[in-house]
């Protein structure tokens, strides 16, 4: 509690006085505005995992995923300081495309083993399909180098996140997507 | 239905949180010498009407300020606004239903609007989040500061902890987009110039003029809240310009010609999310765009500045909108609604009777901004007739009546967005400079009924 007081009181301040910041342009600030609430939601239900799922090979994958995802936050707020631009978290409560919903989460909090691993895969297939969208046009649409680099390390590690749940799955044929997510894979949004 | 008493552990937290926000004042002060916060504990209130004071379980503890419900207001005595320049103004809120904006009034009442705060859900009575928003133009010093509460539904929506206000940085801030003033002047100069066409006798004395527009396309892009994105969006329904996907900009819709709209010369984007019937999209068969005006003198009115975009509604809002709801769909048609969907949510309408909603846009601007970090906070709504303050450029009152070829069902429908409550759109204005500013003096300036044609 000292440490995130201590933390928001010097942050929040303005910076009078600094020098310009880098150019952002209205897609860095849009991207990392979007990605942050995305991440957090897919912290929420990796987090769900040790708890739940009884696959060694998942619980690791999803620990490793968490890591990567709160690694990706701390910096996602970061470069959002350095814009400049407010936080006022558009997309929070937000239906999104690849964004884990607030549906999935429920469902997933209420189950465990086969079928809480076949919502944590399914959930995480169509968010990283996402971030890998979203990263790639970061990079060729952005402007700021903080943010495109960031986009560029997103996209790197959710391509090894995706080789790894694709392994997985591999070994496990009964987790594989059925049409419908195949679709939200694609980025149509379903209110589950 | 509402209140949870406050946990005692947050006695002891308040009590460390006070010592440590002491300690981080300090140390601030002497860094930021020159950027001044005053900061107001709602409770504070020198006068207040339907307010009760209650233990917050808020970080630093005290009370917060409950039960606010539209028309509520508190009076705040000696609040140093600084001096001139940009003033960051702030709101520490909590909301478990409803939705509205906290008004900041200085001198009265009904006195000048100094910000406006929008509040949506927060996730709970005691779940705070601080919502800002700036102001180039205010009153300076030691000034009367009235916080009034506005909703469109009846019932509490809102709890406030504090409010700040804090001078900032002179330059324009991250997100804001200036206006190019001289092309406003230029644009402003030459709709000043424009004689207004006699009105005939036997037209209807509404301030109103129309663009028709048919359904457009559909992609998951937003070029005012993803730019530059695409497939980062939910599913939208664009009308007007035939163009727009998340790369369109004011110059991009003003050179791509084609667009759904009655007249051709409106070149702007328009656009809602999409509505689902079961897994099917069902499009709009008309949306009609009308431009017009709920001030009580509309002759100060002057047209949307030419790269204007703003939006209306909330896409995060998911409640439910049972029957009697503010703003929700209706039937439109023989037979109306002759009920609703099994969640309540929706109407069910009479067969020859079909599925519509208009959505209405702020009507007061800034003067100064073609856009603002939450697409919104460059507008105000004007709930007593006159555009003043900070927003004290009367724009045409927007709203959008879409009606669908279909009568719904027990299933009810859902949007692209969510719930029925998500409803939203968003205006990208690229008129045709002369088009829109000979409409706004013909018709709403003269307060006259015209078609979209701009004649009456």
């Amino acid at each position: 509690m000292v440490v995130a007081l201590l933390a928001v009181g010097c942050t929040s301040q303005p910076t009078a006085g600094a020098s310009p910041g880098p150019a952002f342009n209205a897609t860095d600030t849009a991207w990392i505005l979007l990605m942050i609430p995305m991440a957090e939601r897919a912290q929420l239900l990796t987090d769900l995992a040790p708890s739940r799922t009884a696959d060694p090979d998942l619980a690791e994958l999803a620990a490793k995923t968490g890591s990567a995802l709160r690694g990706d936050l701390r910096r996602l707020r970061a470069v959002l300081r350095l814009s400049g631009v407010p936080d006022t978290r558009p997309h929070e409560g937000h239906t999104m495309p690849g964004m884990v919903s607030l549906g999935t989460l429920e469902k997933a909090a209420a189950t465990d083993g086969q079928a809480f691993d076949r919502i944590l895969t399914d959930a995480l297939r169509a968010g990283f399909t996402q971030f890998r969208l979203l990263c790639a046009e970061e990079q060729t649409h952005g402007r700021a180098d903080e943010a495109t680099e960031l986009a560029t390390a997103i996209a790197r590690s959710t391509a090894e996140q995706t080789t790894r749940l694709d392994k997985l799955r591999a070994a496990r044929p009964a987790t594989s997507g059925t049409p419908s997510q195949a679709t939200a894979v694609k980025g149509q949004v379903r209110s589950v | 239905m509402r209140r949870h008493p406050v946990p005692l552990y947050t006695l002891l937290v308040s009590t460390l949180a006070v010592v440590l926000v002491a300690a981080l004042s300090l140390t601030v002060s002497t860094q930021q010498a020159q950027a001044a916060t005053v900061t107001v504990q709602a409770e504070s209130y020198a006068a207040q009407s339907g307010v009760v004071p209650e233990a917050t379980g808020d970080i630093g503890g005290g009370q917060n300020a409950a039960f606010l419900a539209n028309g509520d207001w508190m009076r705040f005595d000696n609040v140093d606004l600084g001096a001139a320049g940009r003033l960051t103004v702030s709101a520490r809120i909590a909301s478990a239903v409803g939705s509205g904006t906290v008004e900041f009034r200085t001198g009265s009442l009904t006195g000048p609007l100094l910000a406006v705060i929008p509040v949506s859900p927060t996730g709970g009575w005691q779940t705070w989040t601080t919502q800002a928003t700036d102001v180039t133009t205010h009153p300076t010093g030691s000034q009367t500061v009235f916080a009034v509460l506005r909703s469109t539904a009846a019932g509490d929506f809102v709890n406030i902890n504090w409010f700040s206000f804090a001078d900032a940085s002179d330059s324009p801030a991250a997100g804001w987009v200036p206006i190019d003033q001289a092309k406003w002047n230029a644009q402003l100069a030459q709709f000043r110039a424009m004689t207004p066409a006699a009105v005939p006798a036997g037209v209807v004395r509404v301030p109103e003029f129309n663009a028709t527009c048919s359904y457009s396309h559909s992609k998951p892009d937003d070029p005012i809240v993803l730019p530059g994105l695409p497939g980062a969006s939910h599913m939208h329904s664009f009308f007007g310009n035939r163009s727009t996907d998340a790369f369109s900009t004011a110059q991009s819709l003003l050179t791509n010609t084609p667009t759904s709209c009655t007249p051709a010369n409106d070149l702007s984007a328009y656009w809602i999310p999409t509505l689902y019937e079961g897994d099917k999209a069902v499009e709009a068969e008309e949306m009609t765009v009308y431009y017009g005006s709920r001030l009580a003198d509309p002759s100060a009115t002057v047209p949307f500045p030419q790269g204007f975009r703003m939006i209306a509604g909330n896409a995060k809002t998911q409640t439910p909108t049972p029957a009697g709801s503010p703003g929700q769909y209706w039937c439109a048609g023989e037979g109306g609604e002759i009920g609703r969907s099994a969640d309540g949510n929706w109407p069910r309408c009479a067969p020859q009777a079909h599925l519509t909603h208009q959505l209405v846009f702020p009507d007061c601007w800034d003067g100064k901004n073609l856009d603002s970090p939450d697409h919104k906070s460059h507008v105000a709504t004007a709930y007593d007739g006159k555009c003043s303050g900070a927003y004290p450029v009367a724009i045409p009152n927007l709203s959008f009546v879409v009606s669908y070829p279909t009568s719904g069902s027990t299933a009810g429908f859902r949007l692209a967005s969510g719930m029925a409550s998500s409803i939203h759109g968003d205006f990208f204005n690229a008129w045709d400079n002369a088009a829109l500013g000979h409409r706004v003096k013909d018709c709403i300036t003269q307060k006259a009924k015209c078609n979209s044609a701009g004649t009456f």
